[in-house]
């Protein structure tokens, strides 16, 4: 009996000392960073922004923007815990945006201290913005209409990955496509307007510097390409003979197939894209019950556009120089000899590639 | 030794403890180790030394069946008094020294992830207690205590599962394109690999305390870590790729940190959550090894106070790996001798000996 009380008395007394000893963390004196962006600043300098929730008792919690100009980025929090109420964190970070010029300076450096202290969220939405992203983080503390500008931020950005708009980056995707030989990354690009920010599509990167863009319907096709599609709605505008009333039809795709073959004939690679895409026709007006045929045909228009838009995005990824789909990855891989043979960011722009695009409309929603 | 407590475990509590000794730490840098050796195709070489451990492992359960006794009684009836004696004390320095680098590796984890700023003494404090009490307690508690790293092996497949989609599977090709800088690396890389599948020999010591059949469990135990540690190998060059993988001091925390669900956000809290046992149970095992040797050959000295002492070793020197570099450099040497002399050399030499000499049943 007296032992057992002793045992107790210890166990108490010792989980007095399990506090988290000299790394304890009390959250009512902590302020979460919870949207970043970094632009640059001449002579190699940065400019760091970040956005915390001032939380009010009862009320929502409202942005509070700090800027500070600096070096790197742990020496820009260091500058920014000198102003803040509590110790400023970045565990709950959602996204980070970098500013377009500084997209092309490059940005796998500043990206260091998100991946080497574990404490920083690795999954956090990497973007680019259009501008700089001093600009979007002061537009996005006063939208009025939203109910706190990170959560919605994340909320817009999960959401326009699911509808196949941008692509899904966060800070190790980014690294590993970086490090990856033959793959380039990608990241999502928006832009910030008076009320809300607007999604614009896909920042392609030749290695960590921003090169070149895609709007959402590319954006789309490009992750078809590389088998990463998932649901999106788009427009085509119709030729003469399909036209009605409206100019334009528009189809919910809802299931996307893709099989690709790389071939070396004559010592150069050639790629043959087979698309499928199974959609519903979401918006068109005939003016009478829509035949099967014409159904067909519509089918054979929207396949024959996509088909041309892929094209073009194939001339617009060569013409960059970015491998966004990771082909060069897949010589690798499959071709090796090849590819130690060869230097890839010269082989790349040569490449050419084959498109064949089937589109099945599986209905036309409740009425025909 | 009055105060000895009990240590026969099941056939199936053996299962629990040798996976557990041998994933729990093992498995945090090993990804990193195969690739820095033989490049992309490093999961070969996880595939590789997973084998060579059931090779150990057939070797110490035939000793074992032979003599039906622990490495130290074998020692002594193969290379008698002086012979045998000496021979124990290299097997127990060198269970000291394994446990000891699993303690380094504990506290550097704790310190990378979670710990910064508590000083090294407090940390390696408390990570000591719970091992210490554990084997105050005997190989049985420790044992059933082990049977936690079944969840751990939940989460880590769970984890696996759900991240299955971010996985590059082109990055494991070509198969057989292997790249060994040159011989030292392949190695040094080897040593590496060696650290996860630390722990198959502690069966020389667990053996004779195992309550019936202990050569299937031991092979079941030998089976399922290869079998883990090889496709955790390959899911993280799928995962990271060669080069970004080879960057990641714990591969396996580096994928943990990017695991998210909805609602809680981050889980990687979760996983530590369920996966800090499994790595106590790492260092665990090997002190309760070192133990119950240092039990045996000292058997007039009081139990508890044999574990005051070598824990006392263990955690002080712990307290000098506080580099990583030097830590993992240490560790890998360690991990190396203990894999191919205890487990591997060792008992195939006694074999030898023993069938030579008549000895054994």
């Amino acid at each position: 009996m007296r032992t057992r009380f002793f045992r107790l008395l210890f166990l108490l007394c010792f989980s007095l000392f399990v506090t988290g000893c000299w790394d304890q963390r009390v959250i009512e004196r902590m302020e979460f960073i919870a949207t970043a962006g970094v632009d640059a600043r001449p002579g190699g300098r940065i400019l760091l922004g970040v956005i915390t929730p001032a939380v009010e008792q009862g009320g929502k919690p409202k942005p509070h923007l700090y800027l500070t100009e600096v070096d790197c980025l742990r020496q820009g929090r260091e500058r920014l815990r000198l102003q803040s109420s509590g110790e400023l964190e970045a565990g709950k970070m959602e996204q980070i945006f970098f500013g377009e010029e500084m997209a092309r300076r490059g940005i796998v450096d500043y990206l260091d201290i998100l991946a080497r202290d574990a404490f920083n969220p690795v999954q956090a939405h990497l973007a680019v913005v259009k501008g700089t992203a001093e600009g979007f983080l002061r537009q996005a503390i006063r939208w009025q209409h939203v109910p706190f500008c990170s959560l919605y931020l994340d909320h817009l950005l999960d959401y326009g990955t699911a509808t196949g708009n941008i692509p899904r980056t966060g800070i190790t995707r980014f690294y590993v496509a970086y490090y990856a030989p033959g793959l380039d990354p990608i990241a999502p690009l928006l832009r910030a307007t008076p009320s809300r920010a607007l999604l614009c599509g896909t920042a392609l990167f030749r290695d960590d510097r921003l090169v070149g863009e895609l709007d959402v319907d590319a954006t789309f096709l490009l992750l078809a390409l590389g088998g990463k599609a998932r649901s999106h709605t788009q427009t085509f505008l119709l030729p003469k003979d399909l036209r009605k009333e409206k100019k334009a039809l528009a189809v919910r795709f809802v299931k996307t197939g893709r099989k690709m073959e790389i071939r070396l004939p004559s010592g150069r690679p050639k790629i043959f894209f087979r698309l499928s895409f199974t959609g519903m026709l979401m918006e068109f007006r005939a003016g009478r019950p829509l035949q099967p045929e014409e159904l067909r045909r519509l089918e054979g228009f929207i396949a024959c556009a996509l088909e041309k838009e892929a094209k073009k995005l194939w001339a617009t990824l060569r013409a960059l120089n970015v491998d966004p789909l990771g082909i060069g990855n897949l010589i690798r891989a499959y071709y090796h000899e090849f590819w130690e043979r060869h230097d890839w960011r010269r082989v790349f722009p040569q490449v050419e590639a084959e498109f064949r695009v089937k589109v099945d409309l599986v209905n036309y929603g409740a009425i025909r | 030794m009055a105060d000895a407590p009990r240590h026969e475990i099941t056939p199936g509590q053996l299962v629990g403890f040798l996976i557990s000794s041998q994933l729990g730490l093992g498995i945090l840098g090993l990804p990193r180790y195969a690739v820095e050796g033989l490049g992309h195709a490093g999961w070969w070489l996880v595939l590789g030394l997973g084998l060579v451990s059931l090779a150990g492992i057939a070797l110490i359960t035939s000793l074992g069946g032979r003599f039906r006794a622990s490495i130290v009684g074998i020692n002594f009836t193969i290379l008698g008094k002086t012979g045998g004696f000496l021979a124990n004390l290299l097997v127990f320095l060198l269970f000291l020294a394994s446990s000891l680098t699993n303690l380094a590796v504990y506290l550097q984890t704790m310190r990378i992830f979670f710990f910064r700023e508590t000083p090294t003494w407090v940390l390696t404090a408390f990570l000591v207690a719970p091992t210490f009490y554990q084997i105050t307690k005997g190989l049985k508690v420790i044992a059933r205590f082990d049977t936690f790293v079944y969840l751990a092996l939940f989460f880590l497949l769970a984890m696996m599962a759900t991240n299955v989609a971010k996985a590059e599977w082109s990055f494991l090709f070509p198969l057989t394109r292997f790249r060994p800088e040159n011989l030292a690396g392949l190695a040094r890389a080897a040593m590496g690999v060696a650290f996860g599948f630390l722990g198959h020999e502690l069966l020389l010591v667990v053996y004779p305390w195992v309550e019936g059949e202990a050569r299937g469990p031991a092979f079941l135990a030998g089976g399922v870590t290869a079998l883990v540690l090889t496709s955790f190998t390959a899911f993280a060059v799928a995962f990271f790729g060669e080069p970004f993988l080879s960057k990641q001091v714990f591969p396996l925390l580096g994928i943990v940190r990017t695991w998210q669900a909805p609602v809680v956000d981050r889980l990687d809290i979760y996983f530590l959550m369920f996966w800090l046992p499994a790595m106590g149970a790492g260092f665990t095992a090997f002190l309760a090894a070192a133990q119950l040797i240092a039990a045996e050959l000292f058997p007039r000295l009081s139990y508890r106070l044999l574990l005051l002492l070598i824990s006392g070793l263990v955690s002080t020197g712990a307290l000098f790996l506080r580099d990583f570099d030097t830590a993992e450099s240490v560790v890998q040497m360690i991990a190396a001798v203990d894999f191919f002399g205890l487990g591997l050399a060792l008992p195939a030499l006694l074999l030898v000996l023993a069938r030579l000499k008549g000895l054994g049943k």
